[in-house]
């Protein structure tokens, strides 16, 4: 194998597999969670609208989260898995030599220093990118699980703190994004296309470049699988794992399922709206007209009624030629009327016009109130001839 | 190459980094300091047209109102209905003389349009209710604009469900004495009253109600300023629960208005920016119809019996609000309520702990963001410079050197 062509192993498949299923979440977390924060930008409600309105944005956040979460539990276990079963270096721990190539490197760049900084393994920019996902990972999980389930997290923490963790869940969202936007991006794609995500493999070229002190200490090298410690290790490992994980597991199906205040709040109790909307005030009654007193003129057209009408009204409303073509000196001409039709409408004598004609201002004979009383109790009572 | 660093170059990578860098955290503070506002829309209100009078009178007929008086004017005038109701046909001369109509010298057969002689038509209804029902129909003769809103709003939808209770345009204005009473507030709630007195109850007792009613103070919403008149909405109206936030606002966030009596106007940009108010905001501008489950101002507050917060039967003072909370969030703990910021923008006072993680985030993101664009800028200038060397000493560069500038 020639110097140009050895590869070395950046990241095995399972480490990518963790990789590209931490970016799939970490972009629909930081898309559908950054229109939620920005809500109000055309921007966001487009995307909010499009995607089948604020709740179902909220479900894929949610379901984004799991698969964060799931992912952060399976990577916490392949890390200590390869440090404690297998041995391997704890390369990416921050030390103090990544604060002297950072400066080193800027000193360098100002062109205040002739050398490059060595970096190892896992160069400082790196391990920022790294411990910066794991703070932000740690803290979003956190703050989203008490925006997740506010009265849950209220029984632990003071109320006050809900909203304070709805207030870092969105600015540490703005802070990680741009963060990957520009230092990810940059590094990854701009300075340098780094295929090691995809491939796995860096080229001894690439490593000398980028990793030169990773090249001069002693290589690692891989325990003998048959060997009894290594074997014990990874037993006592899988036990220790399993049982962290599974009550990791436990934590997140009770944290998922334990309350959906924040989904699907309750509608209030119904004290506010179930006031009866039509509750008419008692109507204004219709206004009687009865006078105090009423004339006795009998109760029928035979026993008086009768004499009054034709000795009042007969003068003009005679037999034959009576004013308005209207008789008033017969029972039975009363009854079929004049010009203006019938004279009385039994039972009615409101519209009956004998009652209501001789009230008129323009009608030459005026009835005293005890006499129109009297009446309307004959025409109400059904105006009876006998 | 010299060995001493070139501080002119020095200065000038400072120089790039820092301008680059200045304008991206200008840009980062902008964009978190830019705060959640919704707008308030309310609808511009509808001019509506009156036709002219007698426009559309079918009638021809000429007879003045004199002649009909004549016989209309005698009280008692009383016409018992198939159901045992009776119909009062006298009419309030004076009455009708100093309503809108009378003013303008209308016939009385400009709306009894089916009148031309007498005796008149056979009436044919057998109640009272029936009778307002197809006389007032006459009004739409004119007016148009008015018969048109009326015709979208929750009484015209009501009544053509079959409900013959509701408000028809003689309920509210009367069919005789029509006055004016636009101007008047409180003549509006009366009219309300007519038929919503539990509602109306509640409502004389709030602060708005108690202002208008009792003190004569204008300011406050009367029924019609919440739910229009002609074209009236509510609760039943989809869209009307997720859009009244922006009622409410429409007076509260009035800076001119408040300061009358030194109520806050943040309320609404609170509201919206905090759980419930987003929520409801997007809803509304989202999907409009949409019912919703997060509280709008009124589910706190009150709707007819909105008090003051000085009042101590107010549903939102603090002495009150874990209850209120709890009619949503019946788990909730005795601080849930501390969960709300209460209208306040977090401050060391109000909010603490909110105000705090603010201003640290005010200053991790710009120090951060900050520094990683100066770091790359300076990196991306070196290896530009560094590129460009290379060109300038083509000839002798080395296929080390070569592999070095490609790979910065």
């Amino acid at each position: 194998m020639t110097k140009q062509n050895k590869q070395y192993l950046r990241f095995s498949g399972f480490r990518r597999f963790q990789h590209w299923i931490n970016t799939v979440s970490f972009l629909t977390l930081g898309f559908t969670g950054l229109i939620q924060k920005f809500n109000q930008a055309p921007f966001s409600l487009f995307f909010l609208e499009q995607l089948g309105g604020i709740e179902s944005v909220r479900i894929i956040h949610r379901v984004s989260a799991i698969v964060l979460v799931l992912i952060t539990i399976v990577h916490f276990g392949d890390a200590f898995y390869s440090w404690i079963v297998n041995r391997k270096p704890l390369s990416i721990l921050p030390g103090k030599d990544d604060l002297t190539n950072a400066w080193g490197l800027l000193l360098y760049n100002l062109g205040l220093r002739k050398e490059k900084p060595k970096q190892d393994f896992f160069t400082f920019e790196e391990k920022f990118e790294y411990w910066a996902l794991i703070w932000g990972t740690l803290l979003m999980t956190a703050t989203g699980f008490i925006l997740w389930d506010p009265i849950l997290a209220n029984r632990i923490l003071p109320g006050a703190w809900i909203p304070a963790a709805k207030a870092a869940h969105g600015l540490e969202a703005v802070l990680a994004v741009v963060a990957i936007l520009i230092w990810h991006m940059y590094h990854v794609f701009i300075k340098h296309f780094n295929k090691s995500m995809y491939t796995g493999y860096m080229s001894q070229e690439e490593m000398e470049h980028y990793h030169p002190k990773n090249l001069e200490g002693p290589q690692y090298i891989p325990p003998q699988k048959d060997d009894p410690k290594y074997q014990d290790r990874k037993r006592k490992f899988f036990i220790v794992y399993g049982v962290v994980a599974a009550l990791m597991l436990v934590g997140l199906i009770l944290l998922v399922t334990v309350e959906d205040t924040a989904l699907a709040t309750q509608p209030p109790i119904d004290d506010l709206r179930d006031l009866a909307a039509y509750a008419p005030l008692e109507a204004t009654p219709v206004p009687t007209f009865a006078a105090d007193a009423a004339a006795d003129l009998g109760e029928t057209w035979e026993d008086g009624v009768g004499e009054y009408i034709v000795d009042t009204c007969g003068f003009c409303h005679l037999a034959e030629g009576g004013r308005g073509n209207l008789n008033l000196t017969t029972y039975e001409a009363l009854l079929l009327g004049g010009d203006s039709g019938p004279a009385i409408k039994p039972g009615a004598s409101g519209v009956s016009p004998l009652i209501i004609w001789p009230q008129r201002a323009d009608h030459p004979k005026q009835l005293e109130s005890d006499e129109i009383a009297a009446l309307r109790i004959w025409i109400d009572n059904g105006a009876p001839e006998n | 190459m010299d060995k001493r660093p070139n501080l002119i170059r020095v200065g000038a990578f400072l120089l790039f980094g820092g301008i680059i860098t200045a304008v991206v955290v200008f840009g980062m503070v902008r964009l978190l300091q830019s705060t959640q506002t919704a707008t308030v829309s309310l609808p511009e209100e509808e001019v509506v047209g009156i036709l002219p009078p007698r426009a559309k009178t079918p009638s021809q007929s000429t007879i003045d109102k004199e002649s009909c008086l004549v016989c209309h004017e005698v009280e008692g005038m009383v016409l018992p209905l198939d159901n045992g109701e009776e119909l009062y046909l006298t009419i309030d001369a004076e009455g009708f003389a100093n309503s809108v109509h009378g003013q303008m010298d209308f016939d009385c057969v400009t709306c009894h349009t089916n009148i031309d002689s007498y005796p008149h038509p056979e009436l044919g209804a057998v109640d009272r209710r029936t009778v307002s029902v197809e006389l007032t129909k006459a009004c739409s003769n004119c007016h148009v604009g008015q018969a048109e809103l009326y015709s979208q709003g929750q009484h015209a939808k009501k009544f053509a469900q079959g409900d013959f209770n509701t408000a028809l345009c003689v309920d509210c204005h009367t069919a005789h004495t029509v006055t004016d009473i636009r101007g008047s507030k409180v003549e509006i709630a009366k009219v309300c009253e007519t038929c919503h007195a539990d509602v109306y109850q509640i409502y004389q007792n709030s602060v708005h109600g108690a202002a208008l009613l009792e003190e004569g103070i204008t300011d406050v919403p009367t029924c019609s300023d919440c739910h229009e008149n002609h074209a009236n909405t509510g609760p039943d109206d989809p869209g009307y629960v997720l859009f009244s936030p922006q009622i409410c606002a429409d007076c509260h966030a009035d800076e001119e208005l408040m300061a009358k009596y030194d109520i806050r106007t943040d309320v609404f940009e609170t509201y919206v920016a905090d759980f419930h108010g987003t929520t409801v905001t997007i809803f509304e501008q989202v999907s409009p119809d949409q019912e919703t489950n997060k509280p709008v101002c009124i589910d706190c507050h009150g709707v007819h019996d909105i008090r003051s917060p000085e009042d101590s039967s107010s549903t939102v003072i603090k002495e009150n609000l874990i209850t209120t909370c709890q009619r949503c969030h019946p788990d909730a703990s005795p601080d849930f309520d501390d969960s709300w910021l209460a209208h306040y923008s977090p401050d060391l006072e109000k909010a603490p702990i909110v105000y705090l993680v603010n201003v640290f985030y005010m200053i991790v993101i710009p120090v951060t963001v900050g520094g990683m664009v100066f770091f790359i800028s300076v990196d991306i200038f070196k290896t530009l410079s560094k590129k460009r060397k290379a060109k300038q000493t083509g000839a002798g560069k080395t296929a080390a050197e070569e592999g070095e500038s490609s790979h910065d």
